[in-house]
């Protein structure tokens, strides 16, 4: 991963330099150990902060409709600018997704399609490690050691640590770009089986609404799922709407349920599937459980993978005459 | 004040007696999460925690709560609850936020009866911390991971037992009716195990300035590059234990109406949206400047002190890496020139 | 609304219908004075394809027992397609209710033409009966901890 880092430095400061790009998103060290934060470079002087390893968790599209937005302090609007984005497979299918709904103008957007090994979740290696707290980790190959408080050294199989949804992913690689580093992973639009998910699934329904309840009874509220959703761009959220109030005081558990479906819902046939809201969410909600179900009806009923085609309409914008009809009530 | 021990062992007697007569919460292990939690069983209880994912704050200002209800016809009397509490193992940081919260909710002019009542029936057992986290920094804003701030009695850990002090009249009263658990002692080695504590924090950074520094670069362009990664989530302040902003919200009940207080947070657009549409902070970097300004600048003018207790959870759980404390040096490192409007 | 079984008990529902066809439609039921549960309280929308999954879950967030959905027949829309649309949207929003653990019988959607005051009746009918069998909502109204 080295050497991939140190061609996304070089690349950012060469796009800069050619003013190809005016601004380049990506990922430097944070101030947690297993973990990297999204930076953002505008001179090419700084592009050395760039870092690529496996904690660059992310999914940096989220930034993209923000870079093109309008100033509402000024009369004269700055032409938009040329944004460069590191791209794993989600980023960049997120990107695609955000171009199709014309929130990010294509013309504007460098994708810089780097090759994704899948990234580790640092909460789910503490939760593996318990209560002492992890100092620093280190890889080679498959293995990764990760070193806690009391100086212990624990090895870990790379898979075991991956974040949910990079576990599930078979599209490393951004589907469109404009220039790549590394050599891309293959992958296709097929999904991989999910045990867990098809486990909840064939549970009663009793069973699976009891689940819902418990997960949304440990939601604050606090939007983080919302907020890190590359999708959820829009101008005023249905939940913040006050004529009418679609989500009640968020007092009862009723109210959180409606903001949830209403929020995952609005993903139907738009969701990549990169994970974003479960890591955001600072009370560890599986909300993954119940959006795989959107990702997968899309796939299974209308053949349509989120963020694939660029030509591709949206499934829930067009239609076909054929589409099934089976769920309708028939009287007799 | 008087100072006893406890034998590690007879914590579970303790608190079996403890809970016959007050409602126990303490913390414990919800999927994953731990919580400031209602003990059912002492089993449940989980002392060996770092601290807790989301701050006891909701023990005193619930998520939401119904300030009055009107049926239609006249006001539903809404008694307040007077639930006698022990919140047992509660850190240092998260009790000193409690005394921060008194100064809003008790004051001369305004006194919270919710929170008021709730603060008064409950007894605050805290527990020293030996093992703070890498993203804790007590120190920093003014805490002390011994400190006793808030709390009604303090815990501290010395191996096979518990050292306890009495920091309040309560927290002296409630020794005294448990005293056949404990030993009396002397001085044990609290200073010791305080300065070993107080050592293992490692932040360094020094916030002595930060109101006036604050202040100087309120119209400074750095807010927006401090900004630039917030993804304008409440992570950050639902889980802190000094944020305590609220709205006020009517619900339509079948027959009558309820006025509920929920958390609000001054990360969201429509904190401070007007009826007009109009929205003052209308942009993240605004919001984010609200928060670090009453945090560091707002707080410390009206009643003296930081609104940081430096408990580490934003730091931990924000989704972005948006370290508080990487913050306030970057404002701090930023030049001190009013930015041309 | 309220969990439990009481004898009392009848379930709400509220129907959604099209101003074009299932509106008709019941209102054909109605003036053929043909008889069917009272349990439903109609809102009229100018298409299906105007139906937001929003209104649905805000319905079951207030209590109701049930929603019912109805539009033209496919091919009958009076804008052309605006059946065709929301149907690929009803059919995902059915089955991620169920997914989720919301009884596949709480939300149901059908065709009813401005010519099937029959069909009209026998679908609420039909409806009601299902919800009266599964029974109460149970979205909690409990505040959260």
């Amino acid at each position: 991963m080295k050497d991939i880092q140190e061609q996304i430095i070089k690349t950012a400061a060469q796009l800069l330099t050619e003013a190809k790009a005016d601004i380049v998103i990506g990922f430097s060290d944070s101030s947690l150990p297993m973990r990297a934060t999204p930076c953002f470079i505008t001179n090419a002087d700084d592009a050395q902060q760039l870092v690529w390893n496996s904690y660059c968790l992310n999914n940096l599209a989220i930034y993209l409709p923000e870079c093109f937005a309008l100033d509402p302090h000024v009369k004269e609007q700055k032409p938009p600018p040329k944004v460069a984005v590191i791209a794993k497979g989600c980023d960049g299918r997120s990107a695609v997704g955000l171009i199709k709904e014309l929130q990010v103008p294509r013309e504007n957007l460098v994708i810089i399609a780097v090759p994704c090994p899948g990234m580790l979740d640092a909460t789910i290696a503490q939760r593996l490690i318990g209560t002492s707290e992890i100092v620093s980790a280190e890889e080679s190959g498959d293995t990764v050691i990760i070193k806690d408080q009391t100086g212990k050294e624990t090895k870990f199989d790379r898979k075991e640590l991956l974040a949910e949804a990079c576990r599930f992913c078979t599209h490393r690689a951004a589907p469109v770009s404009d220039m790549t580093i590394g050599e891309l992973p293959k992958g296709g639009e097929a999904l991989a089986p999910d045990e867990r998910f098809e486990e909840f699934s064939k549970k009663s329904t009793e069973e699976r609404w009891d689940q819902f309840c418990r997960e949304l009874s440990k939601c604050i509220l606090c939007n983080a799922c919302r907020s890190a959703c590359p999708n959820c761009y829009c101008k005023v959220c249905f939940a913040d709407q006050t004529r009418p109030n679609w989500t009640g005081t968020g007092g009862p558990l009723r109210d959180v349920i409606s903001f949830h479906l209403g929020r995952m819902f609005h993903q139907a046939g738009r969701c990549v599937d990169c994970g974003a809201c479960v890591r955001a969410c600072p009370m560890g909600v599986d909300l993954r459980t119940f959006t795989y179900k959107l990702v997968k009806d899309a796939k299974e009923l209308f053949d349509y993978t989120a963020g694939f085609d660029i030509e591709r309409v949206p499934p829930l914008i067009e239609f076909n005459v054929d589409d099934s009809d089976n769920f309708i009530t028939e009287p007799e | 004040m008087a100072e006893s021990k406890i034998d590690k062992n007879k914590i579970p007697e303790l608190l079996k007696a403890v809970s016959a007569d007050y409602t126990l919460y303490g913390p414990k292990d919800e999927a994953g999460i731990v919580a400031m939690g209602r003990i059912n069983s002492v089993e449940e209880l989980m002392l060996d925690y770092r601290n807790s994912t989301i701050s006891a704050k909701e023990l005193f200002l619930p998520r939401a709560e119904v300030v009055y209800e009107f049926d239609g016809q006249k006001f539903v009397d809404d008694k307040l609850s007077d639930e006698k509490r022990v919140i047992f193992g509660m850190r240092p940081c998260d009790c000193r936020a409690l005394a921060l919260l008194d100064r809003n909710f008790d004051t001369d002019q305004v006194k919270d009866p919710f929170y008021i009542t709730r603060r008064q029936n409950t007894i605050v057992v805290a527990l020293a911390c030996n093992q703070p986290a890498s993203s804790c920094f007590c120190t920093v804003t003014g805490g002390d991971p011994f400190g006793q701030e808030g709390a009604d009695v303090l815990l501290g850990d010395i191996g096979d037992s518990l050292l306890a002090k009495a920091v309040t009249p309560k927290g002296k009263d409630f020794l005294a009716s448990y005293s056949k658990f404990f030993l009396r002692q002397g001085s044990g080695n609290w200073d010791k195990q305080a300065k070993e504590a107080r050592n293992k924090i490692k932040t360094e950074l020094n916030i002595e300035n930060i109101k006036s520094c604050l202040d100087d670069r309120f119209e400074n362009d750095v807010w927006k590059t401090v900004s630039l990664k917030c993804l304008g989530c409440g992570a950050c302040s639902y889980l802190c234990p000094t944020c305590y902003c609220f709205d006020l919200v009517d619900e339509k009940t079948s027959t009558g109406v309820k006025k509920v207080r929920t958390w609000d947070c001054c990360m969201f657009p429509l904190f401070t949206k007007h009826a007009s549409g109009h929205n003052p902070r209308d942009v993240n970097s605004a919001r984010l400047r609200q928060k670090i300004m009453h945090k560091f600048s707002y707080y410390m003018e009206r009643y003296g002190v930081n609104g940081c207790v430096g408990c580490g959870r934003c730091v931990r759980r924000c989704p972005v890496n948006l370290d508080i404390r990487g913050v306030l040096e970057q404002l701090m490192a930023a030049p001190n020139i009013a930015t041309e409007k | 609304m309220t969990e439990g079984n009481n004898k009392d008990w009848s379930p709400r529902i509220v129907a959604f219908l099209c101003n074009w066809c299932s509106y008709a439609g019941a209102d054909l039921a109605g003036v053929s004075r043909m008889q069917y549960a009272p349990n439903i309280r109609i809102i009229r929308v100018p298409c299906s394809g105007r139906i937001n999954p929003l209104y649905i879950l805000s319905a079951l967030r207030q209590g109701a027992d049930g929603v019912l959905v109805s539009g033209c027949h496919p091919g009958d829309c009076h804008y052309i397609s605006g059946n065709y649309v929301a149907r690929r949207k009803f059919n995902m929003l059915k089955k991620f209710l169920e997914h989720v653990g919301i009884c596949p019988e709480r939300v149901q959607f059908s065709w009813v033409s401005a010519a099937e005051g029959a069909r009209f009746a026998a679908l609420v009918d039909k409806v009601a009966e299902d919800i009266k069998r599964i029974g109460p909502a149970k979205i909690p109204m409990v505040p959260v901890k």
